[in-house]
């Protein structure tokens, strides 16, 4: 199940804030994992199962790991995180990517590999590296060992952040899941995010998804460089709206249980460097990176060359995280050339040049990469960067440029705009001066301004408009 | 506060469209989106394991939600309000919609080939092809600027090209585009009004040289309302383009009706075994598709039989899409019997039809639209 559809809105959510909150406070993480458990099996009913077991691993890991810890045998301990590693990670290779990996085998003559052609379980990525934080964070010592599976499973399934993340570090939550006090205010303070969230996701990021599909159907007599351009800004607007509106959403819904997850994103198309822009994007992604495999490496603490190799090795798996194929390999390989340009030598540069140009520089570059991201086919990536370039003899503009800059101007000016913290700043200032008059005048404009926009984004999803979900590689 | 007021409002948010779309009663059919709505899926154990309920139960729940006609025109309303006037493939055009018409040819080729097959292998029959432009040629200077739609005239001229010299081809484009400013295409429909059909006939008549109504053009004094008793059955009519893209403001389409004084007409529905003794089914002024009115709409195959008052030029064996039901009330009064077959219904053989009912006459009348995009003439045998 998305969040983003009717259905969880009027029947899940309803039924499951109910059922939460009536039950007494040593169910209550039982009901979190049942409903998760229902949330993840709705789109995926056989896989429940491959999550299952990938949570026993763990427990069992976990519960191991501390055993020896206890007894001093801190070589039987690392042996128990080896498997339980072993083990998750061989689960997340073979779903996701076994073929990818016979596919490219197989161009060696005399191999032929059978692929499985396994459709990938939803959220695998995500939760695999929870289970792999948790397991680690025990040996680490920086978590205690849950005893409770229940527990540990509703940490891992919980269904805010299931499928598209964020993802939430064991020792972010640990207290939580034994102790937590849900509140009015942050219940409120949940709806505030998770209402943002839909409509970035639902009248942003689906808006946007709209125009890249709409370019990518156009003969090739129709499309200019123009139009290449404004479909990878449109999609370059869609991945971020899609995945930031999904963190919000996540963390919106985590608070309204009384959860508080740590933030994902911080508003990354403001950066004006490569390096600054990763520190904004993804943020629980690129510290899961650097926590458990830069640091584990030796980070940047045996010489030069040692520290290229690990700033590569994290780019490398950065890139096939995101998906099975050479498109995303090529990704992670540009994000790594940029960052180590930026590190050696341009950074200073940077740093002294206009903001604005700065500006430009970064933008473009991660738009690119977006470019890349979005073709995972290489011919048709390579199609897609030629046209940007004006490599293929296409026009600069003609009239469907012009039709689709008058229909999608206008919302593209309010996506850039709406990219930025500037909406934000001024709604708090409007909403303190409003709060100084009167508390609940201030609190009813909110309430209708914030319900207002559910309202267009549910008409959005009755109108059945472009509704996609861009992380089933995931 | 602020959390206070804002919880409080969001579950009465989530309570109205939850409780609200379970107390509404479930509706089998959208009248303002012209299409069946999804009901409860049926729970057994396999619809469950392959995922079968889940996917039919969101369908369910977006479908039954409460105030759903009124979502779908905020959704058309906020595109609009964004300057988008392309939305769901329909054009926000000058005082109309209009439907896309892009990229023709693959299906265009194979159709006209269909047709050449079949007047080949039938040269016995005399074959008539009347081709139709869609309001997107006739109307393509209201569309909003710099949006434009594949030039039906080259269509035109390539099947022209192609097309068999067993066929005698010929066309309204020139006629109907000479009286773009009459009400020749419906506003929120994708079909011609009643007073194009008119201008059909007159050029259809004209190329196969039988007598219309247009000898009194020769008269000064000349106007169809001495020749037709012209009925407005409706002004509520809401289209096929309204459906797609409902708004709070969109106006009505009228729904004209042409009477002989003289006519008689029997036409037999065969494939529901039903009759009448009209044209035009006046109970489908009732439901939303008001263009069904003429002739009930979609029939696999049917027979009008008439008294001909215009001028009997025998049996005519008709071969049609949906643009036909406005133009053969008027044919009627040239012919005393026509039979018609839809090819998306009648799959059986077409010249054996012809000949089981001693016809030689045949004409196939399409718009481009439909002549470019439908996939049934394979049933063309």
């Amino acid at each position: 199940m998305v969040f983003s559809s009717i259905t969880f809105l009027f029947a899940f959510l309803p039924i499951v804030l109910l059922v939460y909150y009536i039950s007494p406070r040593f169910l209550k993480n039982f009901v979190l994992m049942l409903f998760s458990l229902l949330f993840y099996a709705w789109g995926e009913p056989k896989y429940v199962f491959v999550m299952i077991a990938s949570i026993l691993v763990g427990y069992i890991g976990g519960i191991m790991v501390d055993k020896f810890m206890c007894k001093d045998n801190v070589k039987m301990a690392k042996l128990a995180v080896v498997m339980s590693v072993v083990i998750n990670l061989g689960v997340l290779f073979f779903f996701k990517y076994f073929d990818f990996f016979a596919d490219t085998i197989n161009n060696i003559p005399s191999i032929n590999i059978k692929t499985l052609g396994l459709e990938l379980p939803i959220g695998i990525s995500f939760y695999t590296f929870q289970i792999l934080s948790y397991t680690v964070d025990v040996y680490r010592d920086k978590a205690k060992c849950q005893k409770n599976i229940i527990n540990l499973a509703a940490y891992i399934t919980l269904f805010p952040q299931l499928i598209a993340g964020p993802i939430v570090r064991y020792e972010t939550v640990a207290e939580q899941l034994d102790v937590r006090k849900e509140s009015i205010d942050d219940f409120g303070e949940g709806v505030r995010r998770f209402i943002l969230g839909l409509g970035k996701k639902v009248l942003i990021a689906n808006m946007a998804g709209e125009i890249v599909d709409s370019i990518s159907k156009l003969s090739a007599n129709d499309n200019t460089v123009v139009l290449a351009w404004i479909s990878a800004i449109a999609f370059s607007i869609q991945i971020y709206f899609d995945f930031s509106g999904y963190s919000d959403m996540a963390i919106g819904l985590g608070r309204m249980f009384g959860f508080k997850f740590l933030e994902n994103f911080d508003y990354p198309y403001i950066s004006k460097s490569i390096t600054e822009f990763w520190r904004r994007w993804h943020i629980s992604l690129s510290t899961w990176f650097r926590d458990y495999v830069y640091i584990p490496l030796g980070g940047n603490r045996c010489g030069k060359v040692k520290t290229l190799r690990n700033i590569f090795i994290v780019w490398l798996l950065t890139g096939i995280w995101h998906g099975a194929a050479w498109n995303f390999v090529i990704w992670g390989i540009y994000y790594f050339v940029l960052l180590t340009v930026e590190k050696m030598w341009l950074g200073k540069w940077i740093e002294k040049m206009p903001k604005l140009v700065s500006h430009i520089y970064a933008l473009f570059f991660i738009n690119l990469g977006w470019v890349i991201f979005a073709y995972d086919k290489l011919p048709a990536l390579k199609t897609a960067v030629f046209n940007m370039f004006g490599l293929n003899g296409l026009a600069f503009a003609n009239d469907t440029t012009m039709f689709y800059l008058i229909s999608y101007g206008m919302f593209l000016l309010i996506a850039f705009v709406a990219a930025t913290p500037f909406p934000k700043k001024l709604v708090a200032k409007f909403m303190d001066k409003m709060s100084n008059k009167s508390e609940v005048a201030s609190g009813l404009i909110e309430s209708v301004v914030l319900i207002g926009m559910a309202v267009l984004s549910v008409a959005f999803l009755a109108g059945e408009a472009f509704n996609p979900f861009l992380y089933f590689r995931f | 506060m602020r959390n206070k007021i804002l919880t409080i409002s969001f579950l009465a948010f989530i309570c109205v469209f939850a409780f609200g779309s379970v107390i509404a009663k479930d509706r089998d059919f959208s009248d303002m989106e012209n299409r069946n709505l999804t009901k409860f899926p049926e729970i057994t154990g396999e619809s469950i394991v392959n995922g079968e309920f889940t996917k039919n139960f969101e369908k369910y729940m977006s479908d039954q939600i409460i105030f759903k006609d009124f979502l779908v025109k905020l959704k058309v309303t906020e595109n609009l309000a964004l300057n988008q006037k392309y939305i769901n493939g329909v054009y926000f055009a000058e005082d109309m919609l209009i439907q896309d018409y892009q990229n023709p040819y693959n299906q265009l080729g194979t159709n006209v080939s269909y047709v050449n097959e079949f007047a080949e292998a039938n040269s016995d029959l005399n074959c008539t092809w009347l081709l139709i432009p869609n309001a997107c040629y006739v109307y393509e200077d209201r569309l909003p600027s710099y949006a434009s739609c594949y030039d039906q005239s080259e269509v035109l001229a390539y099947i022209y090209g192609s097309v068999s010299d067993e066929i005698a081809v010929t066309d309204c484009f020139d006629e109907l585009m000479a009286n773009k400013d009459e009400y020749i295409y419906y506003k929120t429909d994708h079909h011609w009004t009643m007073q194009g059909a008119y201008i059909g006939y007159e050029s259809y008549c004209e190329f196969v040289g039988i007598e219309d109504s247009s000898e009194f053009a020769n008269n000064t004094d000349f106007d169809l309302s001495d020749v037709y008793d012209i009925e407005v059955a409706s002004d509520e009519f809401y289209g096929t383009l309204y459906s797609n893209v409902p708004t709070f403001s969109a106006e009505p389409d009228e729904v004209l009706l042409y009477h002989k004084p003289d006519g008689e007409y029997t036409v037999e529905y065969l494939d529901e075994g039903w009759t009448s003794d009209s044209l035009y089914n006046y109970e489908n002024l009732e439901i939303k598709d008001k263009y069904t009115t003429y002739l009930d709409g979609n029939h696999s195959i049917i027979k009008i039989t008439s008294n001909a008052v215009s001028e009997d030029n025998g049996k005519l064996l008709v071969v049609k899409d949906s643009y036909a039901h406005s133009f053969l009330p008027l044919l009627a009064d040239n012919y005393s019997e026509i039979i018609v077959v839809d090819l998306r219904y009648y799959h059986d053989s077409v010249s054996k039809l012809a000949k089981e009912n001693g016809i030689e006459n045949v004409l196939f009348i399409n718009n481009i639209e439909f002549l470019s995009t439908d996939n049934n003439f394979l049933w063309l045998y």
